[in-house]
């Protein structure tokens, strides 16, 4: 009887003209996924415990349409309806799959067009990549195991809200604008004419090709970004730590000379003896320096920690403003000082990952002044919507 | 046709290039073309509304998976029925003479993944019947399988039929066991289908790389040394190809020449193993292949041929 109500309403709202296209579009959608699951309940062939979820997801989903009566159709509160209700009933089916997908893409896409314009054309690509690992098995396997646990602590779970996160990881993980320091110190072989950025370990990063870097007016504040970046390397790190570090991310060519203008002879010496030809395992590592495997990885942590901290400390001071930051620095203090070096997540992902993740949170310190610049572009269309 | 003047026109001179397939999508020129300019940035978001948003890979991850820990739950399965005392009448059902690449790990856990997986897999289509095959049915098989070996080869075949990443794995396991059978016709069928169905995936490169080495000791049974030769070579030749150990195919290679024994074949043998005594992990990996009771007439060859006082290493086998 209430699915009827619904129905209803989605009638009234897609003979509406007055009603924006894109809520138009996403009802039209949610009609199909009430089908879809109409049909899994009342099919005979329908598993009987695949049955049951379905009945159980329809349930839920009139109960919110009684209690959200006008904002029920509102794109961001379908989605997160939907979300929560596959989450709740860990069914993830075809049609709710679809639905959230189709869903989270134009959902996306207004999000960008609205507070993104700065980087929208970046934002779009990163959505669109982003999107397609969000609706990967693992992803949403993960996603309901989380969401779960969120409900069962009488938490909110609001699938918009964590997808659009993905998101902008997505957009930070992918950026390799020419004035970002962290790419300026990994392609080096730009300025030898090489092309190629031979070690990049981060998997969610393009590796085709090495960004080229533009003398620009930003030049001098790429230059200075890499040369504290050097200097937290020579003054925070000891000499083994510099010396792993260096063997897991070997430099491929040359540091502009004014950025090297302040580090010390020793540390000069060591980029010049330090190979080219690849990264080294941590089997190698750990017979160089006569050490266990676990030894030299905590080591490399400790000295991924010391680079981050020493990037947030000279850029904001006591206290980053990002949670994400933070939360990263706690991360590996942990793990540095755990006396059994746990450096799996709840996931069960392992050290890459947490690289990853490092070198998102470092881009995120070291282009905090460009990021202020688009966050002050956001406020103006902010400011031009509400007038 | 006159150059567009604007940055619009450029944009829309450029999207209708992707479209028309002459140019590929590159962001960081679009974003060069757009510059700070409002219509273009809507004009980028238009030809993004109009993409074609593709359906999500969850199913043939999930069957993926699902072949995974079938192919693992056979593996673990026959390690037990390795591990237990023999029964009367169960000489045929031992499999001492395999070499697994990766340890199978727990029976108990990959039938609980598989299980679960049979859930998703009917949670997402809505139905039972996937590409052909009944999920209930493999459910059934996974649970009869434990009790009863036999139900371990329908299992294999089911998973197959599911066309899955480790399908082709599943097959080889297959042959493997009509192998150790001694059915030999069924065995080479097996494997000749995985070289068949076999594609450019890296993967089922793999899997072909163990098929064709199998195909090779199949060819030895039969007595046709110099084609198990062939089917050994290619075998390595794919190994290395693609990056993977190929020990097997070595270890059947110096076989092969120690058996044929034809001018220049004991040399071919020794240069076979040199390869394997130079890396430690092959070396374990020979020594305790030649201590297989099934490998009884390899040993006396290395023996009688003289290479184990060449390679002193062996000597322990």
């Amino acid at each position: 009887m209430r699915l009827e109500r619904l129905r209803d309403r989605m009638s009234v709202i897609l003979g509406d003209h007055r009603v924006s296209r894109e809520r138009r579009r996403t009802v039209h959608e949610f009609g199909d996924l009430l089908d879809a699951l109409e049909t899994a309940v009342a099919d005979p062939a329908t598993p009987v415990r695949t049955a049951r979820k379905a009945a159980g997801v329809l349930a839920f989903l009139e109960a919110r349409a009684e209690e959200h009566a006008a904002e029920f159709f509102v794109e961001g509160f379908l989605l997160n309806f939907v979300g929560e209700a596959m989450v709740r009933d860990s069914y993830v089916s075809k049609p709710i799959v679809a639905f959230l997908k189709v869903g989270l893409y134009f959902y996306g896409l207004n999000h960008i067009e609205r507070y993104r314009t700065t980087q929208a054309t970046d934002y779009m690509v990163a959505h669109a990549d982003a999107l397609d690992d969000f609706t990967s098995r693992e992803s949403l396997k993960s996603l309901v195991g989380e969401g779960r646990r969120k409900l069962e602590a009488g938490r909110p779970f609001c699938i918009v809200h964590v997808y659009l996160n993905e998101m902008r990881k997505r957009y930070w993980a992918t950026r390799r604008a020419s004035e970002d320091a962290v790419d300026t110190s990994y392609s080096l072989a730009v300025e030898a004419g090489e092309g190629h950025r031979s070690d990049l370990h981060v998997p969610a990063a393009p590796a085709e090709a090495a960004p080229v870097v533009e003398v620009d007016a930003d030049a001098e504040s790429v230059e200075s970004r890499v040369g504290m970046m050097l200097r937290i390397f020579a003054e925070g790190l000891d000499e083994r730590q510099q010396r792993i570090y260096l063997a897991r991310h070997p430099l491929t060519g040359r540091f502009p000379e004014s950025a090297t203008s302040e580090i010390p002879d020793t540390v000069e010496a060591l980029f010049a003896e330090t190979t080219t030809d690849g990264r080294a395992t941590w089997e190698d590592l750990a017979a160089r320096f006569d050490a266990t495997e676990k030894t030299i990885k905590r080591e490399y942590i400790k000295s991924l920690l010391a680079l981050l901290e020493g990037a947030s400390r000279e850029t904001f001071g006591d206290r980053a403003p990002s949670s994400y930051v933070r939360r990263m620095m706690r991360t590996l203090r942990t793990i540095a000082q755990e006396r059994d070096l746990r450096i799996r997540d709840n996931a069960g992902r392992g050290l890459t990952k947490i690289v990853e993740r490092w070198e998102i949170a470092l881009r995120f310190v070291l282009n905090h002044g460009r990021s202020r610049v688009a966050a002050a572009g956001e406020e103006g269309v902010r400011r031009r919507d509400r007038a | 046709m006159t150059e567009p003047t604007n940055c619009c026109d450029r944009v829309v001179a450029y999207l209708e290039s992707v479209e028309g397939g002459t140019e590929v999508f590159d962001h960081e020129k679009v974003s060069a073309m757009i510059g700070g300019c409002p219509s273009c940035v809507a004009r980028v978001a238009d030809y993004f509304k109009v993409l074609e948003v593709p359906e999500s890979g969850y199913l043939d991850e999930t069957l993926d998976d699902l072949t995974l820990a079938l192919y693992n739950l056979v593996k673990a399965l026959m390690k037990r029925d390795e591990a237990r005392e023999p029964a009367a009448g169960d000489a045929e059902r031992r499999h001492g003479n395999v070499l697994f690449v990766d340890e199978p790990g727990d029976a108990d856990e990959h039938a609980q993944d598989g299980d679960e997986m049979i859930d998703d897999v009917q949670d997402y289509v809505g139905r039972d019947e996937v590409r052909g095959a009944s999920m209930e049915g493999i459910r059934r098989l996974i649970e009869e399988s434990q009790a009863r070996f036999e139900a371990a080869e329908v299992l294999l075949r089911k998973a197959a039929e599911l066309d899955g990443r480790f399908s082709l794995d599943c097959l080889n396991l297959l042959g493997i066991l009509h192998l150790e059978r001694g059915e030999n016709a069924e065995a080479e069928a097996t494997f000749r289908e995985i070289i068949r169905r076999g594609g450019g995936d890296l993967e089922a490169r793999k899997v072909q790389v163990h098929a064709m080495n199998n195909l090779s000791f199949l060819c030895v049974a039969r007595t046709d040394v110099d084609e198990a030769i062939n089917w050994a070579r290619r075998s390595r030749a794919l190994a290395e190809e693609t990056g993977i150990d190929p020990f097997a195919s070595r270890f059947g290679l110096m076989y092969f020449y120690l058996r044929r024994n034809q001018a220049g074949d004991l040399e071919r043998a020794i240069e076979e193993v040199k390869g394997l005594v130079e890396a430690p992990k092959s070396l374990d990996a020979l020594r305790r292949c030649l201590l297989l009771a099934t490998n009884a007439e390899i040993r006396n060859l290395v023996e009688t041929s003289g290479l184990t006082e060449r390679f002193p290493a062996l000597a322990g086998s």
